[in-house]
């Protein structure tokens, strides 16, 4: 009695181990998760790969100082071919102007999607 | 949620079967012959015990319900006891059950909401009724207490007067008592051990299966948020008066993550939203318990309503858009705002003594609550029924 009522506890608690989920999708999903280390000579760039059922052909960053970008219109830093999910990163060495803002977003690419995360702004500070 | 209501249907059903059986306690009865047996005597609210006794000898024999006509007396070890009175009620003379309340010189009886004395005779006190006085163009409404007159007569031939007594089992019992030690007699007050008030505290913790429904999404956005819940608890009584019936006022501490999917089609775009509401709740839950049985192991339902109040919460969406094999992702993040999230509950439980006054529980609990959550992205009407497994300890 006593093992049954033990297992029950156990299980029940286990049960209760909630974590956000990542549903699923026919494309890789990703999110630009932070812009770190931000000076006049550069920034680091982390996303993130949450869900992926097929290969990535190539993923990366785009930064602009415009909030409107896609591959080509925008400054890309192209990473490669990417398998599962995971946290990717970058360091962005380049000159950027105290004051004003910038814009970057992950992207993740397919055979058959481009699939491009969420705007992330940063600024460098004057 | 029809699963849910069906399980909680079938452990009322459940308890109430076990229920059917009967709460026998230790007792007594007091045949005409003055034949003393001791046996099981069910225990029955007070209100219910004046017209019949249930009686068996042993937990195996049949019960014998016996009227007032057929015993002198009967009564529960260490709680309540019955005499048969001749008391003048609508209708003329009956016979009923009398609860003592102070057996000696004088005597201190209960019958449904009426008190009764006896000395030499038994005199009925009645109620208190309020009279309208009426003059020529005033009127003003004053307190009829005939029993006070009555008792200072009777408890005239003592220093002890009845003026600031008021019409209650403490107050009349305590008169009673002064009166019978005033007369050198050594007065039995049979419920003198059973406390007017008594705390029961409790901690718990258990399962909660958590369903969120938001006025402006589909029903089925949102999947079951299962956690661990835990907090505490009291339980109040007066065994004097009732020894099943307790109040309750509860604390427990909810943390909740609701994830939803939704889609929907926009011209060219297909849009899909993820969303995560994740919040953390003190809920308090008011209610009533009913023991059915004596309270060292006994099947028990409870009832009430709950208030939350929103400790910390935030909505994260993750909304994409996909066009020609071209998906662009936008994220926010905000805080929730839960506003006037309260309901009712219902729940069934069984709870077992361990050692002395500590006591083992299990609880299983329906609980439906209604209210709104705002935010910058939604604003809307929203409900929640959550079903829940408890394990406590009381105290």
């Amino acid at each position: 009695m006593k093992k049954i009522t033990i297992t029950i506890i156990i299980f029940l608690f286990l049960c209760a181990c909630t974590k956000e989920e990542v549903t699923s999708r026919a494309y890789p999903r990703v999110l630009t998760t932070e812009v770190a280390n931000i000076t006049t000579t550069g920034a680091s760039f982390h996303g993130e790969i949450t869900f992926s059922s097929t290969e990535i052909v190539s993923h990366g960053f785009i930064w602009s100082t415009f909030s409107s970008m896609a591959i080509g219109y925008g400054n890309n830093i192209a990473l490669g071919q990417k398998t599962g999910t995971g946290n990717f990163e970058t360091s962005l060495q380049s000159s950027l102007v105290k004051g004003v803002k910038y814009y970057v977003l992950a992207y993740a690419q397919s055979s058959n999607y481009t699939v491009y995360g969420n705007v992330v702004e940063f600024e460098v500070p004057k | 949620m029809k699963i849910i209501i069906l399980l909680v249907l079938l452990c009322v059903a459940s308890v109430f079967t076990v229920c059917a059986q009967g709460d026998f306690r230790s007792g007594f009865i007091i045949k005409n012959n003055n034949d003393s047996i001791t046996g099981l005597v069910r225990y029955r609210k007070a209100s219910s015990s004046y017209d019949f006794c249930f009686f068996k000898e042993t937990k195996g024999s049949p019960e014998q319900k016996l009227a007032p006509d057929d015993l002198k007396a009967y009564g529960y070890i260490d709680d309540r006891r019955y005499e048969t009175k001749t008391l003048k009620l609508k209708g003329g003379g009956k016979k009923v059950f009398a609860e003592v309340l102070v057996k000696g010189k004088a005597s201190l009886y209960l019958n449904e909401i009426t008190f009764y004395f006896e000395k030499d005779s038994l005199v009925e006190l009645p109620i208190n009724k309020r009279i309208v006085v009426e003059g020529e163009d005033w009127n003003y409404t004053r307190e009829s207490k005939k029993y006070v007159g009555i008792l200072n007569l009777q408890i005239a031939d003592c220093n002890l007067n009845a003026n600031k007594v008021n019409y209650s089992q403490r107050d009349l019992t305590n008169l009673v008592q002064k009166y019978n030690q005033c007369k050198g007699s050594k007065g039995v007050a049979y419920k003198k051990n059973l406390p007017w008030a008594k705390l029961y505290p409790q901690l718990f913790a258990g399962f909660s299966a958590s369903n969120l429904k938001v006025d402006s999404y589909a029903s089925d956005v949102f999947k079951t948020s299962n956690t661990i819940i835990e907090g505490g608890s009291v339980d109040f009584s007066s065994p004097r008066i009732n020894s099943k019936f307790f109040f309750s006022i509860e604390a427990w501490y909810v943390k909740n993550l609701y994830q939803g999917y939704a889609e929907s089609q926009q011209s060219t775009s297909q849009i899909r939203e993820d969303l995560v509401i994740d919040v953390s709740y003190l809920k308090i839950p008011l209610g009533l318990r009913f023991n059915l049985r004596k309270d060292d192991q006994t099947p028990y339902i409870k009832f009430g309503v709950v208030k939350y109040y929103e400790l910390k919460s935030s909505l994260k969406i993750i909304i994409e858009r996909e066009s020609n094999a071209v998906v662009t992702t936008s994220l926010a993040q905000q805080t929730l705002d839960s506003r006037n999230l309260r309901g009712f509950w219902l729940a069934v439980g069984y709870t077992k003594s361990l050692s002395g006054r500590l006591k083992i529980f299990s609880e299983l609990r329906y609980e439906n609550t209604v209210g709104s959550i705002y935010s910058p992205l939604i604003d809307s009407k929203m409900s929640n029924t959550n079903l829940n497994v408890l394990l406590g300890l009381r105290f």
